[in-house]
């Protein structure tokens, strides 16, 4: 029995050819809308508006990816919280992030009482199944802070997008 | 069913197909980056495909969607509505078999919009199907 080849199926030409016309077009317009997306990673990445509206008492902080944590880091609206254990924060943290371990959170009181309000407060520690950011945050929004964020994907997640921007910068110069 | 009942069914179907993916598409083609955020969401894909599915997958859509409406290659976007919806209901059960909380990205790329969920799986299956009916119908040479 001869197998006949998946291109000489009915309509999979004309798909191919959907799929040419939607790439190149997508590729060009997105390379002159203002809201499009830098297609490679790196530190000089275009600034977006990210969607995220404040929240009200007992409300859901939202789950951030990389992608969002990165836009909202890039313009400085935001904040870095590691919910962690001192010396896990000791032993490597997001460049810039500040310490309230969700474990000690009543001896850091005077620190979350000194929290800006403006930026977004984004908790994270190592990553799933880690839940300490999850925890920590729902305490920030019970306490009032309306601008809280939890990237889930964590430090881990962090330094391998920052390893990459990292070689590919040291790659163009 | 008459075969002309037939051809009426498969036209409303293919017109309603058309008119969910170039609605659906608008959002999303002016607003890469807010779709971006929302494939990212679903913690599937590495950056760089996340940029170029947030890039191209809303002209697709686009481009099925005009195809349908008026007839031309409606087959081959039949084929790949069949495709972006399979695509569709994996990324959405994996994620919820995951436990994420996240909104769907289908329609807007606003974190308000539709969460994910069982509801959501079923109306991707629905378009799934009557893609295929228009796939099969146009085979059949009509």
């Amino acid at each position: 029995m001869r197998c006949s080849p998946i291109a000489s199926w009915p309509g999979v030409r004309h798909a191919i050819y959907l799929t040419i016309i939607a790439a190149v077009t997508g590729l060009a317009a997105n390379a002159i809308n203002p809201r499009g997306i830098a297609i490679r990673c790196t530190a000089s990445q275009p600034l977006h508006e990210v969607d995220l509206s404040e929240l009200r008492n007992g409300e859901k902080p939202p789950l951030l990816g990389t992608v969002q944590v990165r836009q909202l880091a890039d313009r400085g609206g935001a904040l870095f919280i590691d919910a962690r254990t001192a010396s896990e924060y000791a032993a490597g943290h997001i460049a810039g992030a500040i310490n309230i371990p969700y474990e000690e959170l009543f001896a850091h009181l005077e620190v979350i009482n000194a929290l800006p309000r403006e930026p977004w407060l984004i908790c994270y520690c190592d990553g799933p199944p880690c839940d300490l950011s999850h925890l920590l945050a729902m305490e920030l929004v019970n306490m009032g802070f309306v601008r809280v964020a939890i990237y889930e994907p964590g430090l881990e997640a962090w330094q391998q997008v920052a390893a990459t921007s990292s070689a590919e910068e040291a790659h163009h110069d | 069913m008459t075969e002309r009942s037939k051809n009426i069914i498969v036209l409303l179907i293919r017109w309603l197909l058309a008119a969910v993916f170039i609605y659906a598409s608008l959002d999303k083609i002016w607003n890469p980056a807010g779709f971006a955020a929302s494939i990212d969401n679903y913690r599937m894909l590495p950056y760089m495909l996340i940029a170029l599915m947030a890039a191209i997958l809303p002209w697709l859509e686009l481009a099925c969607g005009v195809a349908l409406l008026l007839g031309r290659w409606q087959a081959g976007a039949a084929l790949l509505v069949m495709g972006m919806n399979a695509v569709f209901i994996v990324a959405i059960a994996s994620a919820m078999a995951r436990g994420l909380d996240i909104s769907c990205g289908c329609f807007t790329t606003s974190t308000a919009g539709a969460r994910i969920g069982a509801q959501k799986v079923l109306e991707d299956i629905g378009l799934f199907l009557g893609a295929l009916v228009v796939y099969l119908h146009r085979m059949h040479g009509k």
